[in-house]
C-alpha cells in the first residue's frame, strides 16, 4: 500500500512537471506583445514591465524561475491586473467554484444513484422510461441550454429564484441544478446498467437461492457492487464539473474561478491562464489519485501493492 | 394406432443434412448489424433527423435570399415572421440563414475532428498495441500523462496559443482528443492478438500486413465506428464551449455554439434568438447520442445472440 | 425400488418453461416430469442446452421472470405446490428446505462480501440466529466442508479462496440450514479433475451425514455413476429416458442414452476402442421439431420418428423410455454400448 502510494505520487509529480513545461512553452510561443491592450505603451514602461515579469531574460532562465516559483506554490503576477497575484485571484474565486461544484456533485450523486436504482428495479416500467429520457437528454443537451431554460423559466417567468448573482443559498439553486443535471443523467444511466447486470449475476442467484427477500438481495448484494465501478468514474466526472462551471458561472454571473478563467482567456492574461490551468490540472490529477486510493479501500479485490 | 403402417418402421438413420444444417440463416457481420439497427426505431429516427439537418445545413443558406454575414440595420431584433423565419439578430442578420450556416460549420468541425482523431488514434494505438513490449509501455505512458489534463482545458490552452479560426479549432480539438481513441484501439488489438484465430493465421504463415488488414481491423472496426460516432457530438460540444468562453468561431462567421452564446446574452429580452440555435444543437447532440447507442447495440458482436 | 408415495420428496409434473426473447418464444422445458425420493440422489443428464438447468432453477422458482415463464405443470414438495406459492412463502423454502449450488464457483459468491457473512445470511434469515451464533455456525460449516483454519477463513473474501475452496464454501452456504433437498447444477464442471473428485466425495459424505436428497445436474456420466441412484436423461427440453442407475447404464433403451454412454471415456475399456461422438447439434428450441427431437441425429431413425413424438414405454416400474424402437412393429436393435454388468 505504502509503496503504491509513493509510486503514484512520483508519477503525479512527473505529470505535473510535464504539464507545467508544456503549458509554459506553449504560452511563450505566443505571437505579439502581452502588454498592448490597444493603446501604445511607452518603451521605458514596457521595459520596466518586462523586467518585472522577467521577460527580458533568456527563455531558459525564465523557465527555471517559473519552475522554482511554481514548486513553491507561487503562480506569479497577473499580466492584466498588475498588482494582483494569480494566487490571490484563485483564493478569491476558487471557494465559490468549489461550493458550486461540491453541491453539484452531491446533487448528482444522490439523485443520479437513486434514479438509477429505482429505474433498475422498475425495469421497463414508467419510471424506467423517465430515467432513460432524462439520461439521454442530460448527456446530450449542452449545459448552457439547460442553464438558459432554467434561467428563463424559473427565474424570469416564475420568479422562484434570482436570475443571476451570488448572494445567498437561493442564488445557488439554478447553477447547481444546471451543473448537476449532466451528472444526474450520467450516474442514473450507469447505475441502472450496473444494477441490471449484477441482478443477472450468479452470486445474486446464490443470494436468492439462500431465501433472502428481494429487498435484502438488492440492498446487500446488488447496490453495493453496482456503486463500486461508479467510484472509479468520479475523477473524469469532477473534471466535467470543473469545466462545466466555466460556462455556468458565466451565465449566472457567479464570481468564481471559472469566470476569472474566462476573463483571463478573453484578455490574453497569459500568466493567469497558465496559473489557473496548472492549478486545475494539479487539482484534477490529485482527485484521480485520491479516488484510486479510496477505491483500494472500498473494494476488497483491489490490492494496492504492485 | 391402427393407421401406423409397417413402412414407417424402417430404419433410415440420421439425415446428415438435417443434423448439420445450420438452424438459423447465417448473416455476415454487416448484414446482421444492419438487420438489428433497422429494428431499433429510435436509432433510425435519429439517423433520419441527422440526414435532414445535414441537408438543411448544406442547402438552406444557398437557397435563402439572405446572406449570413450582412445584416439590415433597419431590421434589428425582429421576431420570427414570414420573412425572417427565425427572426433577426441585433445586427439585423437573418437568423434562419445564420443557424443553418452555423450548423454547417459545427457539423464540419465535428466530422473533420472525429476523422482526425480516428486517424491519429488508430495509427498510434495500432502501432502501440501491435508492437507491444517496452515501446507499447512508453507510448501508453505518454498518452496517460498528456491526457491527465482534462480535454477542455487542453482545447482552451491550444486555442489560446494558436488563435481561434476554423482550422486552428479543428487542429486543437484533434490534438486534445485522440488519446481516448488510441487507448481504445490498443486495447482492442491486445485483446484480439491473444485470440486463437490470429494465432491460427500466424501459424499458417500470414504476414503482418495481412493479419492487420484481414483480421485485426474487421474485428476492431465495430467499437471504433461507435467511438467515432460519439466523437462527433463531443467535438461539436467542445466548439460550442469554446465559443461560450470567447475562443470559438469569430464574427462574422457563426457556429451553433457562437449563436447560442449570443442568444444567452439576449435571453431575457429576445429569447427566440437562443431558442433556434439551441434546439438545433440539442437535436444534433441527441440524435448522435441515440444513433450511437443504437449502433453500439447493433455492432457489438459480444451482444450477438 | 418400487415407487412409494410416502417416500417421495419432490414430484415435478409436466413442467413447461419458456423464455420470451426478441426472436420469439424459446421453449426450454417442454413437459418434464420426474420425482426425487427422500435421501436419494437423482441425476439429470443431457447435453448443454437441453433444459436441465432451467428445469432445476424452475423447481426453485429461480429463473428470471420475465423473460422466463412457467407455462404449465406442478412442482410438489412436501405436499406444497411450489409454483403456487407467493414470493414470500417461496423465500422461506429457499435455502432452508431446498438449496442450490451452481456451476461456476468463481462467479457464484459475492466478491465484496466476506465468505463468513455469506454463510451467515441464510442462518440469520431462516433460523433466526443472532450474529454471533450464526458466525459460530458458519465456522462450523466451513470446518464440515473441509476448509482448514475456518476461524480465519470466515473473515476472508472470495478472491482469497481457490476455485475448489469456493465450491466448498458454496456447499457450506447451501447446507447451513440443513435443507431436505440440494440441487447441484454442474457442481464440478468448472473445477480441475482432482478437485472434482474431492468435491464429489464431500457431497457424498454430506448427503449421508445430513440425510439430504440431491438433484445432480450434469453432462458428465462419470459423475453420475459415482453419485446417483436414479437417472433422468433429457433431450431438447424433454425427458426421453429415466430409470435406476443400473437400468440406464446397462440396459439403456434410447439411442440418445447409448450415444451419451459411448461418448464417455472409461478406464476399463480397451484403449484402442474409439470414443464415438454424437454427431450434429440439438434442435433449435425456437421451433422444436414435430416428431422425436433426436430423430435428426439418430442412427436408428425411422419415418415415424420424424412425424410423431413417441409415448412412454415402461420396462420396469421405474424405467421408462420414449422411443419408437419400443413399438411392436419396429425392428429389434441390439444395444450397441460396450458397458457390461459388473464392468463398472
Amino acid at each position: 500500500m505504502g509503496r503504491y502510494i509513493i509510486k503514484r505520487l512520483i508519477f503525479m509529480f512527473i505529470s505535473l512537471w510535464l504539464i507545467a513545461t508544456i503549458t509554459f512553452f506553449l504560452m511563450h510561443q505566443l505571437p505579439g506583445d502581452p502588454f498592448s491592450d490597444g493603446k501604445k505603451v511607452q518603451p521605458e514602461i514596457l521595459k520596466n514591465l518586462e523586467a518585472k515579469y522577467g521577460l527580458d531574460k533568456p527563455l531558459i532562465v525564465q523557465y527555471g524561475t517559473f519552475l522554482k516559483n511554481t514548486a513553491k506554490g507561487d503562480l506569479g503576477l497577473s499580466l492584466k491586473y498588475r498588482t494582483r497575484t494569480v494566487n490571490s485571484m484563485i483564493a478569491q474565486g476558487f471557494p465559490k467554484s468549489l461550493t458550486l461544484g461540491l453541491w453539484a456533485v452531491a446533487v448528482g450523486l444522490v439523485f443520479g444513484l437513486s434514479f438509477g436504482i429505482i429505474a433498475a428495479l422498475n425495469n421497463k416500467g414508467f419510471f424506467d422510461y423517465f430515467v432513460i429520457i432524462l439520461a439521454v437528454l442530460g448527456v446530450s443537451v449542452p449545459n448552457f441550454v439547460f442553464a438558459s431554460i432554467f434561467q428563463y423559466f424559473f427565474a424570469r417567468e416564475f420568479g422562484w429564484f434570482p436570475v443571476a448573482g451570488w448572494k445567498g443559498p437561493m442564488y445557488m439553486v439554478l447553477p447547481v441544478l444546471a451543473l448537476g443535471l449532466r451528472l444526474i443523467a450520467f450516474q442514473a444511466r450507469m447505475m441502472k446498467t450496473n444494477m441490471i447486470e449484477i441482478m443477472g449475476s450468479d452470486y445474486v442467484k446464490t443470494a436468492k437461492a439462500k431465501g433472502l427477500s428481494k429487498t435484502s438481495v438488492v440492498i446487500k448484494h446488488v447496490i453495493r457492487n453496482a456503486i463500486l465501478p461508479i467510484v472509479t468514474m468520479l475523477g473524469p466526472l469532477i473534471a466535467g464539473i470543473v469545466t462545466g462551471s466555466f460556462v455556468i458561472e458565466q451565465i449566472f454571473a457567479v464570481p468564481g474561478m471559472g469566470k476569472f478563467f474566462v476573463d483571463a482567456v478573453n484578455q490574453y492574461d497569459f500568466t493567469l491562464i497558465l496559473g489557473t490551468t496548472l492549478f486545475y490540472a494539479g487539482l484534477l490529477i490529485f482527485m484521480v489519485f485520491l479516488v484510486d486510493i479510496l477505491y483500494g479501500f472500498i473494494d476488497p479485490r483491489i490490492r494496492l501493492d504492485d | 394406432m391402427a393407421e401406423l403402417s409397417k413402412d414407417k418402421f424402417v430404419i433410415e438413420g440420421k439425415r446428415t443434412s438435417d443434423a448439420e444444417s445450420i438452424v438459423r440463416p447465417s448473416l455476415t457481420y454487416w448484414a446482421d448489424a444492419w438487420r438489428r439497427l433497422k429494428t431499433n426505431k429510435m436509432a433510425i429516427t435519429a439517423m433520419v433527423i441527422l440526414i435532414i439537418v445535414t441537408l438543411f445545413a448544406i442547402f438552406a443558406p444557398i437557397l435563402s435570399e439572405f446572406d449570413y454575414r450582412t445584416g439590415d440595420l433597419l431590421e434589428v431584433n425582429r421576431q420570427p415572421d414570414a420573412e425572417h423565419w427565425f427572426g433577426t439578430d441585433e445586427l439585423g442578420r437573418d437568423l434562419y440563414v445564420r443557424v443553418w450556416e452555423g450548423t454547417r460549420i459545427s457539423l464540419f468541425i465535428g466530422i473533420v475532428t472525429a476523422m482526425l482523431n480516428f486517424t491519429i488514434g488508430v495509427l498510434y494505438g495500432g502501432i502501440s498495441g501491435y508492437v507491444g513490449g517496452n515501446i507499447d509501455n512508453i507510448m501508453m505512458r505518454i498518452v496517460e500523462i498528456l491526457f491527465s489534463i482534462p480535454y477542455l482545458l487542453w482545447v482552451i490552452m491550444l486555442t489560446t496559443v494558436m488563435g481561434s479560426g476554423l482550422f486552428t479549432i479543428i487542429v486543437a480539438l484533434s490534438i486534445a482528443g485522440w488519446g481516448g481513441m488510441a487507448r481504445l484501439v490498443r486495447g482492442q488489438i491486445l485483446q484480439i492478438k491473444e485470440m486463437e484465430f490470429v494465432m491460427a493465421a500466424k501459424t499458417l504463415g500470414a504476414d503482418a500486413g495481412r493479419i492487420i488488414t484481414k483480421h485485426l481491423i474487421p474485428n476492431t472496426i465495430g467499437v471504433i465506428i461507435i467511438s467515432v460516432t460519439f466523437a462527433i457530438p463531443t467535438a461539436i460540444f467542445a466548439e460550442a464551449f469554446l465559443s461560450f468562453i470567447g475562443l470559438g468561431i469569430k464574427v462574422p462567421y457563426a457556429s451553433l455554439g457562437s449563436l447560442s452564446k449570443d442568444g444567452t446574452r439576449m435571453l431575457l429580452v429576445h429569447p427566440y434568438q437562443l431558442v433556434f440555435p439551441s434546439i438545433v444543437i440539442s437535436l444534433i447532440m441527441l440524435s448522435f447520442q441515440i444513433f450511437g447507442d443504437g449502433l453500439r447495440d447493433a455492432l457489438d458482436p459480444r451482444l450477438r445472440q | 425400488m418400487a415407487r412409494d408415495k410416502s417416500r417421495v420428496l419432490l414430484d415435478v409434473k409436466d413442467l413447461r418453461v419458456s423464455f420470451d426473447t426478441y426472436a420469439g418464444e424459446v421453449q426450454a422445458v417442454r413437459g418434464v416430469s420426474f420425482y426425487v425420493n427422500k435421501g436419494e440422489a437423482l441425476a439429470i443428464v443431457g447435453e448443454s442446452g437441453c433444459g436441465k438447468s432451467v428445469t432445476a432453477q424452475s423447481t426453485m422458482q429461480l429463473i428470471p421472470m420475465p423473460p422466463g415463464r412457467i407455462k404449465d405443470g406442478s412442482v410438489m414438495f412436501n405436499g406444497k405446490d411450489l409454483t403456487k406459492l407467493t414470493d414470500r412463502q417461496m423465500e422461506s423454502v429457499r435455502g432452508s428446505e431446498i438449496s442450490m449450488i451452481f456451476q461456476d464457483p468463481m462467479t457464484s459468491l459475492n466478491p465484496t462480501m466476506k465468505v463468513g457473512k455469506q454463510i451467515m445470511e441464510g442462518l440469520i434469515k431462516h433460523q433466526r440466529m443472532s450474529k454471533s451464533e450464526a458466525k459460530k455456525k458458519a465456522i462450523e460449516m466451513l470446518d464440515v466442508v473441509g476448509i482448514p483454519n475456518p476461524d480465519k477463513r470466515v473473515e476472508q473474501y472470495p478472491h482469497e479462496f481457490s476455485g475448489g475452496m469456493r465450491q466448498r464454501a458454496m456447499i457450506a452456504i447451501a447446507l447451513a440450514c440443513n435443507p431436505k433437498l440440494l440441487i447441484a447444477d454442474e457442481p464440478t464442471t468448472a473445477l480441475d479433475v482432482t478437485i472434482q473428485a474431492q468435491i464429489l466425495d464431500l457431497m457424498k459424505g454430506l448427503q449421508r451425514d445430513f440425510d439430504t436428497s440431491i438433484i445432480l445436474i450434469t453432462h458428465d456420466l462419470g459423475v453420475v455413476a459415482d453419485m446417483a441412484q436414479r437417472v433422468v436423461v433429457m433431450y431438447a427440453g424433454k425427458v426421453i429416458e429415466s430409470g435406476t442407475l443400473d437400468e440406464i447404464f446397462y440396459d439403456g433403451q434410447h439411442p440418445y442414452t447409448w450415444g451419451l454412454l459411448n461418448s464417455v471415456p472409461r478406464l476399463d475399456t480397451n484403449a484402442k476402442e474409439k470414443l464415438i461422438p454424437i454427431e450434429g447439434t440439438p434442435p433449435d428450441l425456437f421451433s422444436p421439431p414435430k416428431g422425436c427431437p433426436f430423430a435428426a441425429r439418430c442412427d436408428y431413425a425411422m419415418p415415424i420418428c420424424r412425424e410423431e413424438m413417441p409415448e412412454e414405454t415402461f420396462l420396469t416400474e421405474d424405467h421408462f423410455v420414449k422411443c419408437w424402437l419400443q413399438h411392436e412393429m419396429a425392428p429389434n436393435i441390439e444395444n450397441p454400448t460396450k458397458i457390461k454388468r459388473g464392468g463398472k
